[in-house]
């Protein structure tokens, strides 16, 4: 029972990194791979993660109760330990099963939409390497498994909005996304750091007992806990990357930032719920940053002239919902809406190309439709347009508050050159 | 304080300088209406090669190929030595160092390609070994050249202060420019992507973005200072507003000109749609007006904040007249360059270390300046007149070919015909049909058959022009249901309009807060699993959901209202109310005339408009008839079938001396492009003594469109070798279908040759989907007025797709819109790169990655002195022809002799003596090839 249970876990997270590693290890030992082998390798790979998910889902309906299945201990000391552990709950089941049907949809769509296109193999590869890391963050019964996925998940996520590498915007908006990621990341290290202080052990399983620790310690844990999740799902005030990650070619963008990556953060919240549910203050700022962001979303949606930007507008505002729904508790609520739009975004990114042809099947409607009017007066309403068509200028804000840091690293930049002239080491090759 | 050469008229000026502009501004209107034209429009009164020379430094864009793929194209045996001579004009052959000629030196630049573009490769490769010269002749170069100064190729001249500012390591002003402006304008020219747009955009642009402004208090970053500017600004008008910018900026007068159109350049997407929507204003949805100058005098606004922080930055005058000769870091000059070109020469010659050594300074200079005499665009120029060359002498060879092999003419009736566009892409479709049966004749006419309509269909909210784009039509023709069915059609208006708000409310919903939540929760899943079937199935759900739409929402059966009674009555827009007896007799005479088809008329002719339909494809429109203005031609042709079945028009015709029998019956159809299905119109009232022979032209058809489907499918990289022509027509409708799909057809990907003459030209050749093909009698003929008809319309029309084709391929970023892949449709007007770009215009890489950049080669059917006539009195296809932006020849109407205009005069051409292969059928010819094929004879289709 367990071993079957154990055989179709491992080949849902296993699969497709396995068709990465092989795309990748046959392009580098061979003359290259041809786009007949890469596409059948990960799909391949994705088809096995997906019955996996399914065999999972199939077994866990038939019996659910929320169990672990240890794989093997990495790391064991006298109070510590780092086990390789999968965590299966109607969460953990619902979120891998829709990832893996939605990662092997994308993979089936981009076989016939990146033929011929430059970086064919490097689009798989990366597909392969999300696909596994989405199901590991999916599945982890542990913090420190549940990271490596979320690690895995940033840097294909990152090298997905710069894959045209050539163009200088795609390049920036990738490392604004992967900028974001890394400095919140920090928070969620030291946040696994504190759990293993405070209980040993990271497992999901005794997050159960965040209650018993001292207020002032839970409320710390929750919000180094909450921080990597907001800037996962682009939350205020961390949403800036997401509208300029629409850089990649569209099934990576529909993937991404319309139905899954957006989504990791809120799951790791519903994976660590329990100490969520300890730190109220934490919990009152997770409501207020997501009806924030939600307000903020579907503001600045409304003005967007491009598909692609009114999606990620649009997508803002129901995370920023469902942040609000799991903060204040209502996790189950949480986790049908998550999938809910999940599933209706990856169609509407999909088919973001059909805009003006939808808009000539649809009517041309030269002026919305009264009711979308704010109900404000005219010079009110002109001040919240300009404001939401200009984004509420989070990007420059944003650059403005990392400002400090370009002056740090410039001045870090040139004491190192200062102490290489001083080692004479100048003129070597570094 | 100057403000231009004339101080009281700030306007005049700028009107000059923007109208100047304009040439260089692409001229593209909204993406749903997509007309091919020629991006070098305004330059046609140049010759062609020296208006791409004068543009090429203008866009920073490339006007050929470049020479690697060109001397690849040579290694390959596309462009062979001879070509290469005949191209190379003659020059004065004064005897060079190391034996060498000019013309030699130009031959070993071609061929060899010696100057090296990447130093430090050469370097790397130097190193490696992979590139091995004669080490003393190497080193004899290296010293010999040790004395001389290595120069570098000069640095393009600043146009303005960001071209320096960059260079002197400011932040790029034209990021936070750039970012506010692509957004401004995106919203004041939505025509209805956004839920809400640019308050006031009904006053203008300038007007409305400086309220917005000012409302909200809301600045781009380094320009605070607006809010001041605005103040004293406010009331003024674009154009003193330009003036003062400039002045701010130290522009001097004689400077303005050139600094306007750099400026404008620097987003030329947006600009040329300003401009574009200001000379067309009929193109534009949304109550915006469009003008340029406004545009201009917002930028400028902002630019003049934004680089005066970032001349702050580096401490360098804002004052134009100084900035612009302000020293820039420059990249020093490689000398290995000149090693490396002296050994290569040296090579060539065979001389040796002793002989480079010997070299005299003048020796040295003689040599460098005949390689100078020779630059890059001037090579590119002789490449691509070889690789014309090379594709004009085998299509030559292969009409002279099979004008030996010609059949006797057949005097019998035909069984039926079958007139389509003159389109390339129909050609496929026509030899098909020939295959099949001797007695199947095929025509080509510009698509809208003649009838310039403004049409409303059924379900089309108002008319739009059904004709080609030069063409404004006088006569409004509107699709009816008949009688028995006017309750059907009220049925189907309720029902599509309560369908589209639904599907409105719902699309807009998800934008909101608690719709989007709501339809996450409620119809999520559902839609997921339509999002699954579409991508897993395109095909049966694409079908499935057409049978669906049908059955839920009916369409009545339906006639065109084409007969107008009283000659004045006109429709609500002020048009002729459908045409008259004798504009139908008028219209349909003229098109019978100009196929030559008034002897022995078929019992049958199927007249086929195309378009074509895809999925998830912002350039949808680019597939569908040019000459319908970038429409679906099926109106047309359904027009014209019904306006030459009456009887009354008949009987007209007959006064003209044009006989068509009663027995004639004619059919209007549409094909699709992309996945070859075929409509047709009206067939309820076709006379029964017609089934029978109407059954054998559609089973034709039926198995033409198969065939035509399987000659298309070769090209598709991922469509397997070797498809029968059922499985082909399944993978043409699976393209059409796919959401996924970035290629549902190449369009005229591959078009370049158009031959107007009668069919018998032609018959039985294969020529590959690449040629126009315009049904022409040189015989009915004697005053050249169908000729002169004929060229004014395809020669502008055939040009424009050829040279869109041709820029967009030869620098796709530059005149392109790049790869599809990251496209972003935005305000329905275009489509720019990823989250913020300029709008992009030109066709996308997929459209044009199988294209062979040539110069449209026309071969017309009449006498050089014919030709000179009509070029005569057509001013626009004098300058196609004569500045040689088409290449003409002549085939004689009677000799079949050939002459090619080259040089302002036709010159007798002999073709080839090559022996062409014959093959049974085309797909013996094709069948196991993907690339360009040469002509070749089809025994079945020579009729």
């Amino acid at each position: 029972m367990a071993d079957a249970g154990t055989a179709l876990v491992l080949a849902t997270v296993v699969g497709p990194l396995a068709a990465a590693l092989f795309c990748a290890a046959w392009e580098l030992g061979t003359a290259g791979a041809s786009e007949r082998l890469v596409v059948r390798a990960t799909t391949g790979g994705l088809l096995v993660s997906f019955l996996g998910a399914f065999g999972t889902l199939v077994r866990y309906v038939a019996a659910p109760v929320p169990h672990e299945l240890e794989l093997a201990p990495w790391i064991r000391m006298a109070t510590y330990e780092v086990p390789i552990v999968f965590h299966l709950d109607a969460f953990s089941v619902v979120f891998s099963m829709l990832a893996a049907a939605l990662t092997l949809l994308t993979t089936v769509f981009s076989a016939t939409y990146l033929h011929r296109e430059p970086g064919f193999l490097r689009f798989f590869v990366l597909l392969g390497l999300f696909g596994g890391g989405v199901q590991l963050v999916a599945l982890a019964g542990a913090l420190d498994l549940f990271f490596a996925g979320w690690e895995l998940l940033g840097v294909s996520s990152a090298l997905f909005i710069g894959f045209y590498k050539d163009r200088a915007e795609p390049v920036r908006s990738s490392i604004r996304a992967f900028a974001t990621y890394r400095a919140c990341d920090i928070a969620f290290f030291l946040g696994i750091v504190a759990t293993h202080e405070s209980f040993g052990s990271t497992r999901l399983s005794v997050l159960t007992a965040a209650d018993t620790l001292p207020l002032g310690e839970r409320t710390l844990l929750a919000a180094l806990f909450l921080l990597p999740a907001l800037a996962k799902s682009a939350q205020l005030p961390f949403s800036s990357w997401l509208p300029r990650a629409m850089e990649g070619p569209t099934p990576s963008s529909a993937l991404f930032y319309g139905s899954l990556s957006v989504h990791a953060g809120l799951y790791l919240l519903l994976r660590i719920h329990p100490v969520l549910d300890a730190a109220p203050l934490v919990e009152f700022t997770g409501v207020a940053l997501g009806l924030a962001t939600a307000g903020y979303g579907s503001l600045v949606a409304r003005a967007q002239t491009d598909a692609k930007s009114a999606l990620a507008f649009a997508t803002l505002a129901q995370t920023g919902l469902i942040l609000a729904e799991i903060a204040a508790g209502f996790t189950t609520l949480a986790l049908i809406h998550l999938v809910g739009h999940a599933l209706l975004r990856v169609g509407q990114y999909l088919r973001a190309p059909s805009t003006v042809h939808d808009a000539h099947h649809r009517g041309h409607a030269e002026t919305a439709p009264a009711w979308w009017e704010l109900p404000l007066p005219p010079a009110v309403r002109a001040r919240v347009f300009t404001w939401s068509l200009h984004r509420f200028r989070l990007d420059e804000w944003t650059e403005r508050a990392v400002a400090p840091l370009w002056w740090v690293s410039r001045v870090l930049n040139q004491a190192d050159g200062r102490l290489r002239r001083w080692l004479a080491l100048e003129g070597e090759q570094w | 304080m100057a403000t231009g050469a004339d101080p009281t008229h700030p306007g005049d000026d700028l009107l000059a300088w923007l109208a100047h502009a304009a040439h260089v501004l692409p001229n593209q209107g909204p993406i749903g209406v997509f007309v091919h034209h020629n991006p070098l429009h305004g330059f046609q009164h140049l010759n062609f090669h020296d208006a791409a020379a004068q543009v090429a430094p203008l866009r920073g864009a490339r006007v050929y190929l470049d020479e690697e793929r060109f001397r690849s194209e040579l290694a390959a045996g596309r462009i062979e030595h001879r070509d290469l001579e005949e191209a190379l004009p003659a020059t004065p052959d004064a005897p060079l160092p190391l034996g060498l000629t000019v013309r030699g030196i130009r031959l070993l630049l071609l061929e060899r390609g010696l100057q090296v573009a990447d130093p430090q490769g050469l370097r790397y490769q130097l190193a490696v070994g992979t590139v091995r010269p004669d080490p003393a002749r190497w080193a004899a170069a290296e010293r010999r050249l040790a004395a001389r100064p290595a120069v570098a190729p000069p640095a393009p001249a600043p146009r303005r202060h960001r071209d320096v500012l960059v260079l002197l390591g400011a932040s790029d002003p034209d990021v936070v420019v750039h970012a506010e402006l692509q957004r401004l304008s995106a919203s004041f020219l939505d025509e209805g992507q956004a839920l809400a747009h640019l308050p006031g955009r009904e006053q203008g642009f300038l007007s409305a973005v400086v309220q917005s402004w000012l409302a909200a208090g809301s600045w781009p970053r380094g320009a605070s200072g607006l809010a001041s500017d605005l103040a004293r600004t406010s009331t003024l008008g674009a154009e003193a507003i330009v003036a003062e910018c400039l002045d701010a900026l130290g522009v001097s007068p004689e400077l303005r000109a050139d600094f306007v159109e750099a400026t404008l350049l620097a987003l030329p997407g947006w600009a040329g749609m300003f401009g574009r929507l200001e000379r067309n204003p009929e193109e534009q949805h949304a109550p915006a007006p469009a003008r340029l100058a406004e545009f201009l005098a917002v930028r400028l606004l902002l630019e003049r904040q934004v680089v005066a922080g970032a001349c702050r930055e580096v401490g360098a005058p804002l004052d134009w007249a100084r900035l612009r000769t302000a020293p820039v870091p420059a990249e020093p000059a490689d000398p290995i360059v000149a090693v490396a070109l002296l050994d290569g020469l040296a090579a060539a010659a065979g001389a040796d270390a002793a002989a480079v050594e010997r070299l005299s300074d003048p020796e040295l200079d003689a040599l460098f300046t005949a390689v100078d005499g020779f630059p890059v665009l001037a090579r590119q120029r002789v490449f691509q007149e070889a690789y014309e060359g090379w594709y004009r002498r085998r299509i030559l060879a292969g009409l002279e070919a099979q004008r030996r092999s010609r059949p006797p003419p057949r005097v019998a009736r035909p069984l039926a015909a079958f007139v389509f566009c003159i389109d390339e892409r129909e050609e496929s479709i026509r030899r098909a049909l020939e295959e099949q049966d001797a007695g199947f004749d095929t025509y080509g006419a510009a698509g809208f058959f003649g009838v310039a309509i403004d049409y409303q269909g059924l379900d089309d909210v108002r008319p739009a022009a059904y004709c080609p784009a030069v063409v404004v039509p006088g006569h409004e023709v509107r699709e009816e249901p008949v009688f028995t069915q006017r309750t059907l059609l009220q049925t189907r208006q309720r029902l599509r309009s309560v369908w589209q708000r639904w599907l409105r409310s719902l699309s807009g919903g998800t934008r909101a807060l608690l719709g989007g939540a709501a339809q996450s929760i409620l119809l999520g899943p559902a839609l997921g699993a339509r999002t699954a079937g579409q991508v897993l199935a395109p095909r049966r759900v694409t079908a499935a959901s057409r049978i669906l739409w049908n059955t839920l929402i009916p369409a009545p059966a339906t006639r065109l209202l084409s007969l107008r009674t009283d000659p004045d009555q006109r429709t609500r827009s002020g048009k002729l109310e459908g045409f008259s007896t004798e504009e139908k007799v008028e219209r349909v005479g003229n098109l019978l005339v100009n196929l030559g088809l008034v002897r022995a008329v078929p019992p049958v002719v199927v007249v086929l408009g195309h378009g074509s339909t895809s999925l998830n494809n912002p350039h949808e429109s680019a597939h569908d008839c040019g000459a319908c203005g970038g429409r679906q031609g099926g109106a047309n042709a359904r027009l014209f079938a019904e306006m030459a079945n009456r009887p009354e028009v008949r009987a007209g015709l007959r006064l003209r001396g044009i006989e068509v029998p009663a027995d004639t019956w004619f059919v209007g159809a549409l094909h699709d492009t992309a996945d070859d299905s075929i409509r047709y119109y009206d067939l309820d009232r076709l006379p029964q003594t017609h089934t029978a022979a109407f059954d054998r032209c559609h089973a034709a058809l039926e198995l033409a469109r198969r065939e035509s489907a399987r000659e298309r499918a070769r090209r598709f990289d991922d469509a397997p070798l070797g498809l029968d022509p059922e499985q082909a027509l399944a993978h043409v409708e699976e393209r059409a279908a796919s959401l996924a799909q970035p290629r549902p057809e190449y369009g005229h990907c591959t078009n370049a040759v158009a031959v107007v003459g009668r069919r018998s030209l032609t018959r039985g050749l294969f020529l590959d989907r690449r040629a126009f093909l315009v049904t022409y009698d040189p015989t009915l003929d004697a005053e050249h007025r169908v000729l002169e008809r004929i060229l004014a319309a395809v020669g502008p029309v055939g040009a424009g797709i050829n040279l869109e084709y041709w820029f967009s391929s030869v620098d796709n970023e530059a005149w392109g819109c790049g790869t599809k892949l990251p496209h972003n449709v935005t305000g329905l007007v275009g489509v720019m790169n990823g989250h913020a770009s300029d709008l992009r215009t030109g066709l996308p890489l997929q459209m044009v990655e199988l294209h062979e950049p040539m110069r449209l080669l026309l071969i017309v059917e009449a006498t050089p002195e014919a030709l000179g006539v009509v070029v005569g009195r057509q001013p626009e296809v004098r300058d196609l022809v004569v500045n040689e932006w088409v290449q003409v020849v002549s085939v004689d109407p009677e000799t079949g002799a050939m002459a090619v205009f080259r040089g302002g005069a036709f010159h007798p051409w002999i073709p080839d003596e090559a022996a062409l292969p014959t093959v049974a059928r085309s797909v013996d010819w094709y069948g196991a090839h993907r690339a360009h094929l040469g002509p070749a004879l089809v025994e079945a289709g020579r009729g």
